[in-house]
């Protein structure tokens, strides 16, 4: 039977070859936890564009083939814990310069995510990555979009073929709560946000 | 050796072709429904229990071109709606396992066609009851219906299929937060 699932298993990632395979790279947001860090007494509000959101990436996976993903609609819960774990209280807003919500939440910090991602495998046999970067910077400005601090940080995550079997975006998911635990920290320890 | 050969490819066709088990992605909240929740008061909940209702329609595993579609959550697609829920209420900052208010469940539809060549479409309904100190404040089935680009290739209409289905989920729970008796219920 063991032997069937192996074979199972490697038919669909060798086979299965020639597109890129979709996959998404969203961290287990019961992971994005806040340590005894005094939280920062502020709200905030961040901004994604809807084509951000929406937007698909593809970069390199194993044997030749490609993973396509979402980075920013696949991370953004997490994002949004990560921020609710830093600040008072976080409101999506529509667009950057949303001011009637800026005015009526109390609106500190208007934070603008980029996110950049990168992927590669060590196997020539299977698509999944094994090693995956996700790069994330936040872009803050004050209520009146003028800027404060820009924060970037580099999550990594590994995943060899025995773990990813079960889960082929699990080097991607791995990165994505490192970027967002870095940048949690980053944030609780820059002092111009606590001004 | 050209039999070898030929019994080689035939059991790879054997064991290609009896379909393999494939897991459908973790659920990833919804903002707009998060904001929802966020949006609609002061109140705590906690998610009690979810079960599924065997009968047409309702499919576990979910069979996509021969291929098993399981849960991530204990192979129970009622426990993913519950997951869903609760990811929701938690990044709302709704959820709290000591709140008087209770949703549970029963998912009553519950299926993906990858079938098709040119569009892929999904289907779920489920009763959710919202109890307060144990005395019923909703009771409604609600459903909602989810379509996507498919291919006649099986190696993209099925992760297509398989990224549809939180997407799917996504959907029920927008139709259920988007009714004011829901909402009203929760307080």
């Amino acid at each position: 039977m063991r032997i069937l699932q192996r074979m199972c298993f490697i038919i669909a990632v060798v086979v299965v070859t020639g597109c890129a395979h979709p996959m998404v790279i969203s961290p287990d947001i019961s992971k994005i936890e806040r340590d005894n860090t005094q939280p920062i007494d502020k709200n905030v509000g961040y901004y994604m564009a809807p084509d951000a959101r929406e937007k698909a990436v593809t970069t390199p996976g194993g044997g030749g083939d490609m993973v396509t993903y979402q980075p920013y609609k696949d991370i953004e819960a997490g994002f949004y814990k990560m921020l609710s774990n830093v600040f008072k209280n976080v409101t999506v807003l529509k667009s950057s310069n949303d001011a009637a919500t800026i005015s009526k939440q109390s609106i500190s910090y208007v934070i603008t995510p980029v996110i950049a991602t990168n992927s590669s495998s060590s196997s020539i046999l299977t698509w999944p990555p094994t090693r995956f970067t996700v790069t994330l910077t936040c872009n803050i400005a004050d209520s009146h979009g003028k800027p404060v601090t820009i924060i970037s940080v580099t999550g990594e995550g590994q995943a060899e073929f025995d773990e990813f079997k079960h889960n082929f975006s699990l080097s991607g998911e791995r990165a994505a709560q490192d970027a967002l635990l870095k940048m949690q920290r980053a944030l609780l320890n820059a002092p111009d946000l606590r001004n | 050796m050209h039999r070898v050969a030929v019994m080689s490819l035939a059991v790879l066709f054997v064991v290609a072709g009896s379909g393999c088990s494939l897991m459908a992605p973790k659920y990833t909240a919804s903002m707009e429904n998060v904001q929802e929740l966020k949006d609609a008061g002061d109140y705590t909940a906690k998610v009690g229990q979810f079960h599924s209702q065997p009968g047409p329609g309702n499919a576990n595993p979910i069979s996509l071109r021969g291929n098993s579609l399981l849960s991530p959550y204990a192979d129970s697609y009622a426990n993913y709606v519950a997951e869903a829920i609760k990811q929701e209420l938690t990044l709302a900052g709704k959820l709290s396992p000591d709140a008087v208010v209770e949703v549970s469940g029963v998912l009553l539809k519950n299926d993906l066609d990858a079938a098709t060549f040119g569009m892929g479409q999904g289907d779920i309904e489920a009763r959710f009851v919202v109890k307060k100190s144990g005395q019923v404040r909703y009771d409604k089935v609600v459903s909602a219906h989810y379509e996507w680009e498919s291919s006649f290739a099986g190696a993209i209409a099925i992760p297509r299929a398989q990224q549809a289905y939180p997407e799917l989920v996504q959907k029920l729970l927008a139709t259920l937060y988007a009714d004011r008796s829901f909402v009203q219920a929760l307080k």
